[in-house]
């Protein structure tokens, strides 16, 4: 917050902190003078995308192993989330240990789950409109 | 009373026991479900994280089909999908954002949008603790349970209107219709590392062992639930939790939902316990003593009683 107050872009927009924010929003809750650090710091990442600036890569490439699978079939497909993550971070091996267990008790479903009537297709329009829109205004979706 | 609803990606997946728990405990209670037709995935982090009007896209399409169902409330049981569309609902108000938003829709989102809330909130706003208890068949008296709500029910406090951020009391008002005896658990709003378990599992592993290493020094029979990812991190990711803080647990995670429905009579399996990575059987079969010691004193006191007669 203090890097924010004096202006000093670049180091905050590098920042680590940045990435490896989990978004619980204690830290608004608490905070003594009411600063909503939370969206603070939600808006310091999207400023920091946009521009092309991700330090930590691998929780991006994680977010967009998931709206990759959102935008194929509208909804979330655990399976084929973690085989995007998989191939795009290059760490093969991520949580297998966790798989004979989650496969056994069927927690992860094979198939993915399609939102019907053209819902998925839907979807898919407004990841692409999204995308579009931040070409012609220039930055980076 | 009907709800319109809304399941979340994860009950079809990973919390499929939470939505047969869920389910099942509305039915008992006579709380109409109404799945919203074609309903989507509402973004979850990655989309807010990446972008606002993405985020707010994704669940206004939701929001506006459940409009057309001509629905007041939303009731949704993941408390991520509840603060995604809550924000949305929020920002929309604001017609500047609203516009931005309409752009990446196929139409034009309904002018009047319908409220969210959560399945936990639902069931307490319609239905007292006198009315949950006329369902109770099978007490869960003797059960100490630790409640963890996670970040995202009470947090930012104004827009989730949870009673207390950071003491909320909900989900003990529910068991403790139940019978169930709830200790007073230091860190049931913590956050327990969320979806970077994947990307950056340390973080995750020691914040989840952090929480079970507490519930388990209380002395608790389980850890109760309302966040299918919470529940992932706790139970699926038990192991990696011990490791991390040193400790071996073995501590049952069960949503709150299976917890009120095992006490209202409903199978184990009907409301999926054995999905949980960490078996509930030592628990249930603590469940089922406790009841037949009851019965069994009672039925010797109603002896004594005759006899004296």
């Amino acid at each position: 917050m203090r890097g924010v107050q004096l202006g000093l872009k670049d180091q905050v927009l590098n920042s680590r902190s940045l990435w490896m924010c989990l978004s619980c929003s204690t830290c608004s809750l608490r905070c003594p003078n009411d600063i909503d650090v939370a969206a603070v710091m939600e808006t310091l990442r999207h400023m920091a995308r946009k521009e092309g600036r991700v330090t930590v890569p691998k929780v991006e490439k994680f977010w967009f192993s998931f709206l990759d699978t959102v935008r194929r079939f509208g909804r979330t497909y655990e399976i084929g989330t973690m085989a995007l993550y998989m191939l795009r971070s290059m760490r093969v091996f991520t949580d297998v240990d966790l798989a004979p267990a989650a496969l056994a008790k069927q927690k992860l479903g094979f198939k993915p789950h399609v939102t019907p009537n053209g819902g998925a297709e839907a979807v898919g329009r407004i990841l692409k409109r999204y995308e579009e829109r931040a070409k012609r205004e220039g930055v980076r979706p | 009373m009907n709800f319109a609803y809304y399941p979340g990606c994860s009950a079809a997946g990973s919390s499929a026991d939470y939505e047969m728990s869920t389910r099942a405990v509305c039915r008992a209670l006579k709380i109409g479900l109404q799945e919203i037709p074609d309903w989507n995935c509402c973004g979850s982090t990655p989309a807010h994280a990446v972008d606002t009007e993405l985020s707010a896209a994704l669940c206004v399409r939701n929001l506006d089909l459940a409009a057309r169902m001509d629905a007041a409330t939303v009731v949704t049981p993941c408390p991520s999908c509840l603060s995604n569309l809550k924000h949305a609902g929020k920002r929309m108000e604001n017609p500047a954002f609203r516009a931005r938003v309409n752009e990446l829709l196929d139409n034009p989102a309904a002018e009047k949008l319908p409220e969210t809330t959560s399945v936990m909130q639902a069931i307490a706003s319609c239905r007292t603790a006198a009315d949950i208890a006329a369902n109770v068949c099978k007490p869960l008296k003797g059960l100490k349970i630790a409640a963890y709500y996670g970040c995202l029910m009470s947090r930012p406090a104004g827009l989730m209107q949870f009673g207390d951020p950071e003491n909320p009391t909900l989900m003990e008002s529910l068991l403790s219709a139940c019978g169930a005896e709830m200790v007073d658990f230091p860190l049931k709003t913590e956050c327990c590392g969320a979806s970077f378990g994947i990307p950056e599992r340390p973080m995750t592993a020691v914040n989840s062992g952090r929480i079970l290493e507490v519930a388990a020094n209380m002395g608790v029979d389980a850890v109760a639930v309302a966040c299918p990812l919470c529940q992932m991190n706790l139970d699926l990711r038990q192991k990696q939790a011990a490791k991390a803080v040193n400790v071996f647990f073995n501590m049952p995670v069960l949503y709150y939902t299976q917890l009120m429905g095992l006490a209202f009579g409903f199978d184990p399996r009907e409301l999926g316990l054995h999905k949980l990575c960490v078996s509930a059987d030592p628990l249930l079969q603590k469940l089922d003593a406790l009841r037949r010691e009851e019965a069994l004193a009672e039925a010797k006191a109603k002896a004594a009683e005759g006899g004296n007669a």
